[in-house]
């Protein structure tokens, strides 16, 4: 583990993996921050994700370790298919894992769960057949 | 075997004095020194070990939290906006027109009535 890196190589790769399949899943672009969320964690995720290119179709989940904080802020154009409803029932099973010590796993863990809540329905009517 | 209630003068006679018995070993009196290590120095050597057994959790928690202090002081991003990226994007904001960063600052604040959906949690 390189020095000032709280993740090894195996977790980095795992939450890597977890939040490509998420945008693959569900069309949306998902981004992990871990850090210091400052005084109110909440408006530094939202300004954060106002910075990302494509703020409308991402998904910010911020981690704040040292102020126990998690926020998962969604775009407009996420939020359509990814509700909060389904935002609060991840960040519960995300605040479990991480009070448990395991914030890897709960990172990884939540992006999954965010991707098969946002995941698109197959369309059964198109106007292509299907093969 | 007669009853205790049948015992004369002459059995009680016959018993023997509550005495140490011969056999018992007489030590000598302990030293001051060596009295004072066994009477003070062994429990309070057995108090400082209990409480350190009782604080070691502590301790330990409070050392992970100063490492996770190190570790989080640089922040770490997963699919998120590179340096150069974010340095490009200002390098063109600057060189824009008043027209054009008008523009950008609607554009910015149609974006930020627009972001905001999600949730949160503590732990």
């Amino acid at each position: 583990m390189p020095g000032g890196d709280v993740f090894n190589l195996d977790q980095r790769r795992a939450i890597d993996r977890a939040r490509l399949d998420a945008n693959r899943s569900s069309g949306l672009t998902f981004h992990v921050y871990v850090g210091a969320g400052g005084e109110d964690p909440r408006s530094t995720a939202r300004a954060m994700l106002r910075e990302l290119p494509d703020s409308g179709s991402g998904v910010l989940v911020m981690v704040d370790p040292m102020g126990r904080a998690l926020e998962i802020i969604t775009g407009v154009q996420a939020r359509r298919v990814l509700d909060d409803a389904a935002c609060a029932l991840v960040a519960l099973s995300m605040q479990g894992a991480f009070a448990a010590g395991d914030l890897a796993g709960g990172i990884a863990h939540g992006l999954h769960q965010l991707g098969d809540h946002a995941r698109r329905p197959r369309t059964l009517h198109t106007s292509h057949p299907l093969p | 075997m007669r009853c205790p209630h049948e015992w004369g003068p002459d059995t009680v006679s016959g018993m023997h004095p509550a005495t140490a018995p011969e056999t018992w070993a007489d030590p000598d009196a302990l030293p001051l020194l060596q009295a004072l290590l066994l009477f003070v120095g062994v429990p309070l050597g057995l108090v400082i070990v209990i409480s350190l057994l009782a604080a070691a959790p502590a301790i330990a928690r409070a050392s992970r939290q100063r490492r996770d202090a190190d570790a989080f002081a640089q922040p770490r991003w997963f699919g998120g906006p590179s340096v150069d990226a974010r340095s490009e994007r200002r390098a063109l904001g600057r060189g824009s027109t008043d027209a054009q960063s008008e523009t950008e600052s609607d554009a910015e604040s149609e974006a930020e009535s627009e972001v905001g959906g999600g949730a949160g949690a503590r732990w």
